[in-house]
């Protein structure tokens, strides 16, 4: 984690801290007795002391570990504050000033260790006079905090900064924009020449009191707000009221929106492009900028956890081990503020719920320490944080129980969902498996909260437990909500946006049927939409894509032959993924980018609530203006996940390009090996390498073990709501029927006549063109006494990449289904 | 950015004490009045974008100078009578819009009759044997000289009460 980063905050924020300490201090000093100003005033300095030890500044932390000693003692009233003792607090305060400064600027705490100051604090303490050191007089509430007077012996700093005083201004554009993370390189170059280097700081002389006296607000402000002066941390960010930075957005946003008509309106005009051009280019720098600057790291919820998971573990008796990771990962910051509660909620859960007593976890052999793992990441423009322990998990059979219970489902429906559906009641108000209620959590609210308050902010809640192993929460947030590139689509009437974030990639659709066969050989051509009406696919790179028609989802065509209209459908599928989803969306055609630079159809749209009575529709994200004043939708693609029932894509561990070919299934009936098509090359677990047409392979799969469903003489996976039958291809070979045995296991998912089947391999080796064409060996035809029915096939070998594999190819007229014998 | 609770939440506070403004209008040849400092604005044409899948209460949404604003159907989220041509479109064309919630809203309605003064105590209760949609929306009548004039609840007009429409899968 880059330090670095705290650091600064940590500088900003002490700086801060210091200034309300001079005003305590001095304010301290007028009423002695002020119980809560000396308990503010010890906080303070207590956190400093916190903070230093953290980042192990000691010299830091053992001054205000000397000044919290002493203010203990005024606190506890042992010893009561009088001038010096105010005056030597404040010099405290000043010495804290100039190691902080030299840390900012060197990275280190500086050579000076005020051991004369840490001297005479300690004798205070003690309530002995302390022997007033050198250049150190304590100072009278009336000298104020202009008084300068520890710095010119014990902050080289400070002194530099009054030095520079003196100097005459010389023109420096390069110091009005300091980078804060290393200020000292960046200006000493420029101060080179004009003043000896600050190194050389220590030997000069004290300034004349008379420089500071004339400047004494520069004086007492020790970061100095003189222009010649580095800025301090605390200068070069400042604080910006949060509504401010919101209305700067929104009309930022504005800004926007007439850019985009004014490049709509003065398309045609040639004069003006140059201007158009530039105020395009000003107004997207303009919104990235100011983007930024609402962009903050999610450090800020994380660094509260620690402190949170300390606490808690103590309170419920558990031992657990915090890893955070990804806390420089920067959202928004209004987004922040809505996660920080769920944040903690889910926090609070895994420690009180989810890990178990230590005793306990060492009875079931695992460390006694429980890990709970914060993790913040970016992931295709969304940010998602995982929240996961190696507890107890989340009891499904219990939940699944109180389902019932509480009469959310009956019985019979309950036994049938599965774990994960299972899960989601946690997501009910007012549900809680907990057998005790703790302090912390267990009173049944919560899940709900969580899962409402991050579905406010566009995000999603997932759950994944495995009972004895842990629970994982994935919270999936929008990185910003106001201005996103989307991609402009027609359809029908309407006009659509599906953010761009989501968008993967835009596959034209053959306009009808006929047009794909009139087409030569080899001609790229559309896609064709397959599959059964209820649940249309297209067919990209040897892999199923479910599709869904956007005009007869939303209803803006007539749903009287909806064969006929998938079938011949034009237009274009944008294919899209989000969340576990992954599909197309048919629409009738991009909106054209008049006058615009960027792609077709895409452009920058500003995110708008649609309100309180689209919202409950569910399909849509927002709305928008667009630039010809209309009103334009943003689609919500889990809504439309949701409503069109696009199941939720397996784990696919082997993302292969297998290329297509160029004849596809119009070649499968009449040619077949002639030509070279491209095949999927595996080793079976018996080592025979074989290949496999690309274009019988609907997709490479792994399946995890739990998805296996066994039974006595065979192995199935359900899948999008049926069964595929999982076969050994070494069996398959052979013609044996077993099941395929434990463990995970890598299918190929082959398109036959009869219906998928999943060929288990050990390994995928290649997806390739083969080098020669196909030679055929025998055919193995009608192998009677095998419990797999009438098989027939070439076998043939093909050479990939220099090495041969036998190629499988199940033909089309296989007599009897392969697969009958395994789903019946 | 984010959603927050609108105060078309909270309850309609009943009608002012002494003489208050009201704006009238017609929709499907009855006489409703609004409070007028409700209104924003009065819209003879504006473009509607219509919301596939939507109640059918909902018109559409309507640009307002960058602002987003629903625009309610009034006579179907009343459940009037209706006058509508035979295309299907609605008659209504005059937007009469609304800042009585934090989210503004567009009213189409027939006509806009008049700002006329009412004094709150002549106001009596709606009393209706039967409970609609209309009944729901209307806090209380007021008998004119020239018919009567129902009192819109524009803070249940606005609350979603049917249900979006199913879709198909």
């Amino acid at each position: 984690m880059d330090n670095r980063e705290f650091v600064q905050e940590f500088l900003v924020e002490s700086s801060e801290n210091l200034d309300q300490l001079d005003r305590d201090l001095v304010a301290l000093e007028a009423t002695p007795d002020d119980p809560d100003r000396l308990a503010s005033i010890f906080r303070t300095v207590h956190t400093i002391k916190g903070t230093s030890g953290f980042f192990g500044f000691s010299k830091l932390g053992a001054l205000a570990h000397s000044g919290e000693h002493l203010l203990g003692r005024l606190r506890d009233g042992t010893i009561r504050l009088n001038e010096e003792i105010a005056g030597t607090l404040l010099s405290m305060v000043d010495a804290v000033r100039a190691i902080l400064r030299n840390i900012e600027e060197t990275g280190d705490e500086g050579l000076s260790d005020f051991r004369e100051l840490s001297d005479a604090i300690a004798a205070m303490s003690e309530g002995r006079e302390p022997a007033p050191p050198s250049g150190m007089r304590p100072r009278s509430a009336g000298q104020s905090v202009a008084a300068p007077s520890p710095r010119a012996q014990d902050t080289p700093a400070s002194e530099v900064k009054v030095e520079r005083l003196a100097i005459p201004p010389k023109p420096s554009v390069e110091k009005s924009v300091p980078p804060p993370p290393a200020p000292a390189a960046a200006t000493a170059p420029i101060e080179a020449p004009a003043e000896p280097a600050s190194e050389t700081a220590s030997s000069v002389p004290p300034p004349p009191p008379t420089t500071v006296e004339a400047n004494p607000n520069v004086a007492a402000d020790s970061g100095g707000t003189s222009a010649k002066a580095p800025p301090s941390a605390a200068e070069s960010s400042v604080r910006v009221d949060v509504g401010l930075l919101g209305s700067i957005l929104d009309l930022v946003g504005e800004l926007v929106l007439a850019r985009n008509q004014l490049r709509l309106a003065a398309a045609d005009i040639p004069q003006v492009q140059d201007a158009v051009r530039r105020v395009h280019a000003v107004t997207s720098s303009l919104q990235e900028t100011a983007m930024k600057t609402r962009m903050q790291p999610i450090a800020q919820v994380f660094s509260r956890f620690p402190r949170v998971v300390r606490d808690l573990s103590v309170s419920c008796g558990k031992d657990v081990r915090l890893e955070i990771d990804g806390a420089e990962t920067e959202l928004d910051r209004t987004l922040i503020e809505s996660i920080r509660d769920p944040l903690t909620h889910l926090v609070r859960n895994a420690v009180d719920h989810g890990i178990e007593p230590p005793s306990e976890r060492v009875k079931l052999g695992k460390p006694s320490a429980g890990l709970l793992s914060l993790r913040a990441f970016h992931e295709s423009g969304q940010v998602t944080v995982e929240v996961r322990d190696d507890g107890r998990g989340i009891p499904v059979d219990a939940i699944r129980r109180k389902a019932v219970a509480r009469g959310l489902v009956d019985s019979a429906t309950a036994e049938r969902l599965s774990d994960d559906e299972v899960l989601q009641y946690i997501f009910e108000p007012g549900f809680s498996t907990a057998a005790t209620v703790t302090d912390v959590s267990g009173r049944g609210v919560g899940m709900d909260v969580v899962k409402t308050n991050i579905e406010a902010i566009g995000g999603t809640v997932d759950v994944r437990s495995t009972p004895g192993k842990g629970t994982t929460i994935r919270v999936r947030i929008p990185l910003t909500l106001a201005i996103i590139p989307a991609l402009i689509v027609k359809c029908g009437p309407q006009r659509l946006a599906i953010p761009q974030a989501s968008v993967c990639e835009l596959v034209p659709l053959a306009r009808r049927e006929g047009d794909a066969s009139l087409s030569a050989a080899g001609e790229r051509r559309g896609a064709v939409i397959e599959g059964l009406e209820t649940a249309p696919v297209i067919r990209l790179r040897g892999e199923l894509l479910p599709v869904v028609s956007l005009s007869k989802l939303l209803g803006l065509e007539p749903d009287d032959d909806p064969s006929a209209e998938t079938l011949h459908h034009g237009g274009t599928v944008v294919r899209v993924e989000v969340d576990d989803h992954e599909f197309g969306v048919i629409v009738d055609d991009m909106q054209s980018a008049a006058g615009s630079t960027e792609a077709a159809g895409l452009t920058t749209i500003v995110v708008k609530p649609a309100g309180s009575l689209v919202a409950p529709i569910g399909l849509y994200a927002g709305a928008t203006v667009m630039g010809d004043g209309g009103v334009t939708l943003i689609l919500d693609l889990r809504g439309i996940a949701r409503a069109a029932d696009i199941p939720e894509r397996l784990q696919r561990t082997h993302q292969a390009d297998i290329p297509a070919s160029p004849l596809g299934d119009v070649a499968d009936a009449t040619t077949g090996d002639s030509v070279l098509a491209p095949v999927v090359v595996c080793r079976s677990r018996h080592g025979r390498r074989v290949a496999l047409p690309a274009r019988k392979v609907s997709r490479l799969e792994r399946f995890a073990e739990k998805a296996v469903e066994q039974t006595t003489d065979r192995s199935v996976v359900r899948h999008a709501g049926s069964f595929l039958p999982l076969v050994d291809l070494d069996d398959f070979l052979s013609g044996t029927t077993r099941p395929i045995g434990v463990g995970q296991v890598q299918a190929v998912v082959l398109n036959t006549s009869s219906g998928p089947i999943g060929l288990v391999v050990d390994e995928i080796l290649d997806v390739a063109m083969p080098d020669t064409p196909p030679v055929s060996l025998d055919t193995v035809d009608d192998l009677q006494g095998t419990s797999w029915g009438a098989r027939r096939w070439e076998r043939r070998m093909v050479e990939v990449a220099g090495q041969a594999a036998e190629l499988l190819d199940i033909l089309g007229d296989t007599s009897t289904p392969i697969t009958q014998a395994l789903t019946t | 950015m984010h959603p927050s609770p609108h105060a078309s939440d909270t309850i309609t506070p009943p009608p002012h004490t002494g003489v208050g403004r009201y704006a009238a209008f017609l929709v499907a040849g009855r006489k409703f009045v609004v409070p007028a400092t409700d209104v924003a604005e009065v819209l003879r044409d504006g473009r509607v974008n219509k919301v596939p899948r939507a109640p059918e209460s909902l018109a559409g949404l309507l640009n307002l100078r960058g602002r987003i604003v629903p625009v309610i159907d009034l006579r179907r989220r009343l459940g009037l009578p209706s006058t509508e041509s035979a295309s299907g479109r609605p008659t209504a064309t005059v937007h009469l819009v609304l800042q009585a919630t934090e989210e503004w809203s567009s009213l189409l309605v027939d006509e806009i009759l008049d700002v006329i003064e009412i004094d709150a105590a002549r106001f009596e209760p709606v009393v209706s044997q039967q409970q609609t949609d209309a009944t729901d929306a209307t806090t209380a009548v007021y008998a004119s000289d020239d018919g009567l004039m129902y009192l819109l609840d524009i803070r249940q007009v606005l609350r979603p009460t049917t249900r979006p429409r199913p879709t198909t899968a």
